[in-house]
C-alpha cells in the first residue's frame, strides 16, 4: 500500500516539475506582446504626422474661407451668402489627403469675419480599430478694410451685415 | 544532473536564436515606420510651402506676370522654402521652382494666362502645383527599395475681388 502511494506522489511531483520547466508557448506570448506594441506605436508613427498635416491644411483653408466670406460681406452680401460662398470655395479644394471640408460657422463683428471649418481624418493604421476617425476643426479670420475710390482707407470700421459688438 | 543542465542549455540557445531572427525583422519594421512617418512630415512641409506661395501670389500683385507679378512672387516664395536657412525647409533633388506650375483661375472657371499685362482675376483663385523629388536618404535614414520619392501637392488661395484696380 505504501509503495504505490509513494510512487503516485513522486509521479505528480515530476509532472509539476516538468510543467514548470516547459517553455513551449513562450515565443507566442513574446510575439503577441511585440506585435501589439508595434501595431500601436506604428499606428501612431504613421497617422500622427498625417493628422498634423491635415490640421495645418485645415487652418489654411479656414483662413481662405474667412477671406472669401469677408469679401462677400464687404461687397454687400449677407452673412448667409458669405457662408454659401465660403462653402462653395471649400468644396472646390479638399484637404491634403482628399478629405472633404465644410463651413460650420460664420460670424462677423465690426469688420472682422471669423469662419469655423470642420473635416474628418480617417485613421488608416491599426488605430482605426480603436477610433475610426478624428474630427478636425479650424478657425480662420479675415478683416475687410474698405477702400474709397480715391485709394484712401474708409473710416467706416464695420461691414453692413455685421453688428458692432 | 547532466541531462537537466543540457536541457537548460538548449532552451537558452533557442531564445538567442529567436531573438537573433526577430531583431532584424523588428529593425526593418521600425525603419519602415520611420520612413512612413517622415514621408507624412515632408508632405506637410511641401503642402504648407505650396499654400504659402499661393497666398503670397493672391495678396501681392495686380498683374499675373512680369518682374513684379504674382507668378514671380509665388516662385520667390517657393525659392525661400528650399533655401538653407528656411524654417521647416523642404529638401528636394529637383529644381522646385522650375518644376512647379502656377495657374490663375477666374470666377467663371476659365484659366487666365500669365502675362505682364494680364490682371489677376478678381475673386478667382491661384493654384500652385509643387513637385518635389525627395532625396531617398531623408526617408527613414536611407533609401528603401521601391519607395516612390516623388511628392506632388497643390496649394490654393483666393484672390480678393477688389485686388485689381485699372489705375494701379
Amino acid at each position: 500500500m505504501t509503495a504505490p502511494a509513494a510512487r503516485g506522489a513522486s509521479t505528480g511531483s515530476d509532472r509539476a516539475r516538468a510543467r514548470a520547466g516547459d517553455q513551449r508557448g513562450n515565443y507566442a506570448v513574446f510575439i503577441a506582446v511585440i506585435a501589439s506594441a508595434l501595431l500601436l506605436f506604428g499606428g501612431i508613427a504613421y497617422d500622427a504626422p498625417r493628422l498634423n498635416a491635415a490640421r495645418q491644411d485645415a487652418l489654411h483653408k479656414s483662413n481662405e474661407a474667412a477671406r472669401v466670406a469677408a469679401a462677400t460681406v464687404a461687397s454687400g452680401g449677407t452673412v448667409e451668402q458669405a457662408r454659401q460662398a465660403a462653402e462653395d470655395r471649400m468644396a472646390r479644394s479638399p484637404l491634403i489627403y482628399g478629405q472633404d471640408i465644410h463651413v460650420v460657422l460664420v460670424d462677423c463683428v465690426g469688420s472682422r469675419v471669423q469662419v469655423t471649418v470642420a473635416s474628418r481624418y480617417g485613421f488608416r493604421s491599426a488605430l482605426a480599430a480603436l477610433r475610426p476617425w478624428q474630427t478636425i476643426e479650424a478657425v480662420g479670420a479675415a478683416e475687410a478694410r474698405l477702400v474709397l475710390p480715391s485709394d484712401e482707407l474708409s473710416t467706416l470700421h464695420y461691414l453692413g451685415e455685421c453688428p458692432l459688438t | 544532473m547532466l541531462s537537466s543542465r543540457h536541457r537548460r542549455g538548449e532552451a537558452g540557445s533557442g531564445m538567442v536564436i529567436g531573438v537573433a531572427i526577430l531583431f532584424p525583422v523588428l529593425m526593418l519594421i521600425i525603419v519602415a515606420l520611420q520612413a512612413m512617418s517622415d514621408s507624412a512630415r515632408i508632405e506637410q512641409g511641401i503642402q504648407s510651402s505650396a499654400n504659402r506661395a499661393a497666398r503670397a501670389a493672391s495678396l501681392c500683385c495686380h498683374r499675373t506676370g512680369g518682374p513684379d507679378g504674382a507668378q514671380a512672387v509665388a516662385e520667390a516664395s517657393l525659392r525661400a522654402a528650399v533655401s538653407a536657412d528656411a524654417y521647416n525647409r523642404i529638401h528636394c533633388n529637383n529644381d522646385v521652382v522650375a518644376d512647379s506650375r502656377i495657374v490663375f483661375i477666374d470666377v467663371g472657371g476659365g484659366q487666365v494666362a500669365v502675362g505682364a499685362n494680364n490682371p489677376v482675376p478678381p475673386g478667382g483663385t491661384v493654384h500652385v502645383f509643387v513637385t518635389c523629388q525627395l532625396p531617398p536618404q531623408v526617408l527613414g535614414g536611407f533609401g528603401l527599395p521601391g519607395l516612390s520619392v516623388t511628392r506632388s501637392t497643390e496649394g490654393v488661395a483666393t484672390i480678393d475681388p477688389y485686388r485689381y484696380r485699372a489705375g494701379a
